[in-house]
């Protein structure tokens, strides 16, 4: 960098597009000049060029998708519509290469009056649902408090092992949006506190970026993140019972349908803690508990991503499963929330016109951070003065307390109807109704295509507790509105794509020491000895919810299933494509293979039912047009493109299990199979090119699965998944092409073509170097234990996993899976492999048809004894209620 | 008057439940009017967990679960109550204008008057609906005494509408609970809460039982009594005045009080979550309210 190039402001790169701030400048001080801490970005964002710059752009968006910010979380936005509350920054559109810059003079403030707002409502939390000081003495009135979504009388009054004023946080973490003024002050423009929501999509985005700009990064001196989620760790630490050995803190998440569970995802991967639903917590004699792998675990602390209404359906009325009997633990102390039921209280918008009354009472100072503008329409002079404003104050919004995320309205920019309308439903309820005057924020250069232009900017900073303070992270998000939006975090049912998110870099004054990692040991080294080599590896059964451990063994299935009908239809479509039909006699051959594809769907090889009636979905006729139908049509409930949807959707809730790499690969499968549904192919030939793509990406899941996974019950799970799936597609397609007998030209056609979709051809060639003989093809593809897709092999594996399964789980299934999969095994160590390949009856293989089909039985039961091996949980329901009829008495009716 | 008074809760269910959480309220209070001398809730089968604690509105409720398969639940309450009935106090509020109680609701600042303004917002369960406004006008004319007002809307109510047991359900809406002028005294509490809140006045659900007195002739019949439900209307510097509009009275000696909140979800008798495989549930409620000596 050099000063000539970062002093110039007239930018003959053409980088900048010409646009008028309508706010404060954050690039261009008054007199023209860059601000210094923008200097040295600016400078060298310059010196990239626009071409540069674009490429840069799509580095960061890729590599956020290759994260899982691709199509399953765009599925899962759309999906989302309007019913969720707590939606992050990281369920927005587009993120800009372009960061956010805060001064660290900016930051210092920004900092302290966060931590003081912090404060604040911590004490606020404390008083409304305790002694209601506040409401008593007349500071905050009563209405603004109980009409708001968060007040929750079933949990009012201190919880058990909260003393009142024993100088603990209720509020572990805070979070606040902020926007400059007009002057260039910084202004609250809404609080957060039911969940730390963007705090993980906070460092998807950081570690995209210096990714993507990595020696800019380096030399900007920019704060690390790292040591804040140290303190998140600690303040989260902290709250397990004093008496607890071991504490298990987890992350509780409503699920992976929650438009911002990648989010939730990322952070209980980086923390280290499980990442559960509310149906892996049960409540047992007050107590909170994980069911586990290695049965039920007492939980302490829960980071939850789960509103407080949703939390527990006996005692608060959200929709959604919940935990039963969560608040009754929480009023126990035996568990802590973090943040505990009832935060969101002071999210409540209407009680912004009254903070500074109440820092007074409650702090003995006045805030030093201001709040937007904010009038509760519950007091007359502040109705009047919003209806005053109604129609031309452009920066004024209406918001109901009434309601969690409520989508503000803007009167100015409405129809004169609607705005009368509007004010007849303030005059008619006006206690309802908060007027906002949205601050102009501060313009930042934005990526918008090509070039850079000034944008209005929001600001999500994020807090944690600690000892007796706040610390805030050193970064967050920026939230850039679509043209002509309020600067407000979009409302769930937004099109979310139309907001550019961004980085917040904070400037240090001086270099920070790099290569802060979260796991970071500063305590002294012990001085014992200890052998390298493990004796026995730490077991993570207990912290691995028995649902995730289900998901990975069916991840693991549809996995192995996708690829096996793939490998079948390639196989058969190549083999099918080389003869012409009108010159092979015996073309029942044909249907043969056709069979085999359909059972390695998981389909009846004929069509034809158990009662020889015919299937809807039977064959056709047309081999070409059934192998399509499997493989191209989206439609289809067995075809590839469904079975890809259903590994992914497992995947997806074991996502922080898996090797680093493997959501990248899930991606270009989601991508290969949103080609297929958009575009269904007409032929086979069509089809291929995409089939050898995902067939790839699915060898890379598989690899990654073998080399980068640790052999612990995450894996087992998963290969178990694996090995049950690829046995059974062995079993039924053998079934399928090596029991019938034909002429000895149509045999080796359908022996080949067994050997090219198990990947066993070269294997034979080299071993056997003869014409293909029934006995040997037998023997390689279901007798031989050192191919890794015989048989016989997956067998082994399976005998493996079965004696490796976690004892201590309450289900008592274990010894059933190891007796099952013994009587597999004995089935296999039984078989004569001469009379398999030669006892034949009626033109079938019997021996052969025999042997598969108790293998198959034999699959489904070891599948079952797996099945009952994860704690499986009906939905909670409510029990009747009767309703108070009413006793009629003194000669009434 | 000195009651006893047995609930009897009895689920049976069809397929076993693995484990139940259930919330019950079912002691009656003490406050200045009723005296409880004893109660008793007793869990069939025993619970594996269960604590007792009063809560925000000074109800007493009984937490427990049962963790165990189980294929019933019996919960029975019992309980002596005195009960001293002031109908004083209607004649001592009678002088009060209903819209200078509304002012002093929505301007006074004494800790009474604070804590009746939550009863004047809307709750879970009474929201404004549709015809409301039009019901509730022609009891509200501007200057009349409150006690008059309420008492005259109680007596529309128990004219216009017919109490049905047939028609309604816990979950039955209010709007339709107007619209077809038929409910129970849950209903009828929930309309006249709702109507005294859209003239600004704070009132409140209360639940409880009745003594109910055989017609002329025939044998009082054991478990014939109900829960049972009404209104309370709060009287800056009186306190709050019960009226039963299911019977057109106002709350005597012979009305039983187990507990109030801002709607009947504030004092559901017995609310509960369970885990099971199977459908079905059948719920019987028996109770009994007994003067003795």
């Amino acid at each position: 960098m050099t000063d000539d190039v970062t002093d110039d402001v007239t930018d003959p790169t053409g980088l900048h597009r010409d646009a008028a701030v309508d706010g404060y400048d954050e690039l261009t001080a008054p007199d023209g000049d860059l601000r210094d801490h923008w200097r040295y970005v600016i400078g060298s964002l310059r010196m990239m060029g626009r071409n540069e710059l674009a490429e840069r752009q799509a580095d960061v968006s890729d590599l956020l998708r290759r994260d899982g910010s691709g199509h399953r979380r765009t599925q899962l936005r759309s999906q989302a519509g309007t019913g969720t509350s707590a939606v992050g920054p990281g369920a927005d559109g587009s993120v800009d290469v372009v960061p956010v810059l805060v001064s660290s003079d900016d930051w210092s403030e920004i900092e302290t009056g966060l931590v003081q707002r912090a404060e604040l409502l911590d004490l606020m939390l404390e008083d409304l649902h305790g002694a209601q000081e506040l409401v008593h003495r007349g500071i905050v009135p009563v209405e603004v408090v109980r009409r708001h979504p968060g007040y929750l009388p079933a949990v009012l009054g201190p919880p058990a092992g909260h003393v009142p004023g024993d100088g603990r946080h209720r509020l572990s973490h805070y979070s606040a949006d902020l926007a400059r003024n007009r002057h260039g002050s910084f202004e609250v423009v809404a609080d957060h506190a039911r969940t730390p929501a963007g705090l993980g999509a906070v460092l998807e985005r950081r570690l995209a970026l210096s990714r993507a700009l990595p020696s800019l990064f380096r030399d900007a001196h920019v704060h690390r993140l790292a040591h804040f989620f140290r303190g998140l760790r600690r303040a989260l630490e902290g709250l397990v019972p004093p008496e607890r050995d071991e504490a298990r803190i987890v992350i509780l998440t409503p699920g992976s349908h929650a438009p911002d569970y990648f989010e939730h995802s990322y952070l209980a991967g980086y923390l280290g803690y499980p990442l559960v639903e509310p149906s892996d917590l049960t409540v047992r004699r007050g107590r909170v508990w994980l069911r586990s792998l290695a049965g039920l675990q007492q939980v302490d602390v829960v980071l939850r991503w789960v509103d407080d209404e949703t939390c527990d359906p006996l005692e608060l009325r959200g929709a959604g499963p919940g935990v039963p009997g969560l608040v009754e633990a929480t009023r126990r102390g035996t568990v802590v929330l973090a943040n505990p039921l009832g935060a969101a209280s002071v999210e409540n918008p209407g009680l912004v016109p009254f903070l500074p009354d109440a820092a007074e009472v409650l702090l003995g100072v006045a805030p030093t951070m201001a709040s937007i503008a904010s009038r509760w329409c519950g007091r007359p002079d502040h109705l009047s003065e919003v209806l005053d404003a109604f129609a031309d104050d452009h920066q004024l919004v209406l918001v109901p307390l009434d309601t969690h995320s409520p989508r503000p309205l803007r009167p100015a920019s409405m129809s004169a109807r609607a705005r009368d309308e509007l004010a007849a439903e303030l005059r008619s309820d006006p206690g309802r109704w908060v007027g906002q005057t949205l601050p102009a924020g501060g313009w930042v250069p934005t990526l918008v295509g090509e070039q850079i232009e000034p944008r209005p900017c929001l600001i999500r900073a994020h807090l944690v507790s600690r000892d007796d303070s706040y610390v805030a992270l050193p970064g967050g998000t920026g939230r850039v509105p679509a043209p002509g939006a309020p600067l407000l975090t979009p409302h769930p049912g937004e099109a979310p794509s139309t907001t550019i998110t961004k980085d917040v870099w904070v400037l240090a004054s001086e270099p920070e020491r790099a290569g802060t990692s979260l796991l970071a040991d500063n305590a002294p080294a012990a001085s014992s000895s200890a052998p390298l080599i493990l004796p026995s590896p730490p077991t993570i059964a207990g912290s691995l919810p028995s649902r995730t451990a289900e998901n990975l063994y069916w991840f693991g299935r549809h996995a192995e299933r996708a690829e096996g009908t793939i490998r079948w239809a390639r196989a058969v479509a190549t083999r099918i494509t080389d003869v012409d039909h009108s010159e092979q006699p015996s073309a029942v051959w044909v249907a043969d293979l056709v069979s085999a594809v359909r059972v390695a769907t998981g389909r009846r090889p004929s069509g034809l039912d158990g009662k020889g009636r015919d299937d809807s979905d039977g064959p056709t006729g047309d081999p070409h047009r059934d192998l399509l139908m499997l493989v191209g049509d989206p439609e289809d409930r067995d075809g590839v493109v469904a079975v890809l949807g259903r590994m992914g959707d497992a995947a997806l809730t074991a996502r922080e299990l898996l090797a680093g790499d493997t959501w990248g690969v899930i991606d270009d499968i989601d991508d290969a199979t949103a080609r297929l549904r958009r575009r269904p192919p007409r032929s086979l030939a069509a089809a291929l090119p995409d089939q050898a793509r995902i067939l790839t990406a699915l060898s890379a899941l598989a690899g990654l699965a073998a080399e980068s996974t640790v052999r612990d019950p995450v894996w087992l799970f998963l290969d178990a998944g694996r090995r049950i799936e690829r046995a059974r597609v062995l079993a039924a397609t053998s079934a399928a092409v090596l029991v019938p007998v034909h002429d000895a030209d149509a045999q080796a056609l359908v022996q080949e073509t067994s050997l090219i979709a198990n990947d066993s051809l070269i294997t034979y060639r080299r071993r056997y170097r003869s014409r293909l003989r029934t006995r040997s093809v037998i023997e390689l593809l279901l007798g031989d234990p050192s191919n890794p897709r015989s048989l016989v092999y997956q067998v082994d594996r399976l005998a493996e996993h079965a004696a490796n399964l976690p004892a201590g789980d309450d289900t008592g299934s274990t010894p059933e899976v190891v007796e099952r999969v013994a009587e597999l095994a004995s089935l296999l160590t039984d078989a004569d492999l001469d009379r398999l390949a030669h006892r034949v009856v009626d033109g079938h293989r019997v021996e052969l048809d025999d042997l598969l089909r108790h293998t198959g039985r034999g699959l489904t039961a070891v599948g079952g004894a797996l099945g009952r091996h994860f704690l499986h949980v009906e939905a909670p329901r409510a029990m009747g209620a009767m309703t108070a009829t009413g006793a009629v008495g003194g000669g009434g009716r | 008057m000195k009651y006893r008074v047995s609930h009897r809760t009895s689920y049976r269910y069809d397929a076993p439940i693995s484990l139940g959480y259930s919330v019950a309220r079912l002691t009656p209070r003490t406050f200045p009017g009723q005296v409880c001398h004893d109660s008793t809730t007793v869990i069939d089968p025993a619970p594996d967990d269960r604590s007792d604690r009063t809560d925000v509105f000074g109800n007493e409720v009984t937490w427990f679960s049962l963790e165990r398969p189980h294929d019933h639940l019996d919960v029975v309450a019992t309980s002596e109550v005195t009960v001293e009935g002031e109908p004083a106090a209607l004649l001592m509020a009678a002088s009060q204008r209903w819209d200078e109680v509304r002012d002093t609701l929505a301007h006074g600042g004494s800790p009474d008057v604070v804590v009746a303004r939550s009863y004047v917002m809307r709750s879970p369960l009474v929201t404004p609906v549709a015809g409301l406004e039009e019901f509730v006008a022609p009891s509200f004319p501007p200057d009349r005494p409150l006690v008059d007002a309420v008492v005259d809307l109680m007596g529309r109510i128990y004219r216009d509408f017919t109490y049905d047991p047939g028609f309604t359900s816990v979950a039955t809406p209010l709007s339709e609970v107007l619209e077809h002028r038929r409910g129970v005294c849950q209903d009828f509490a929930h309309l006249a809460i709702a109507c005294l809140r859209t003239r600004g006045l704070a009132a409140r659900y209360v639940s409880g039982y009745l003594e109910t007195i055989p017609p002329p002739g025939q044998e009082r019949l054991e478990g014939a009594d109900a829960s049972h439900a009404w209104f309370s209307v709060f009287v800056p510097e009186v306190g709050w005045i019960d009226l039963d509009p299911t019977n057109d009275q106002a709350v005597g000696n012979r009305h039983i009080t187990l507990g109030w909140g801002r709607d009947y979800r504030d004092v559901a008798p017995l609310v509960g979550v369970l885990y099971t495989g199977g459908a079905g549930q059948h719920l019987e409620v028996a109770v009994d309210v007994v003067a003795i000596p």
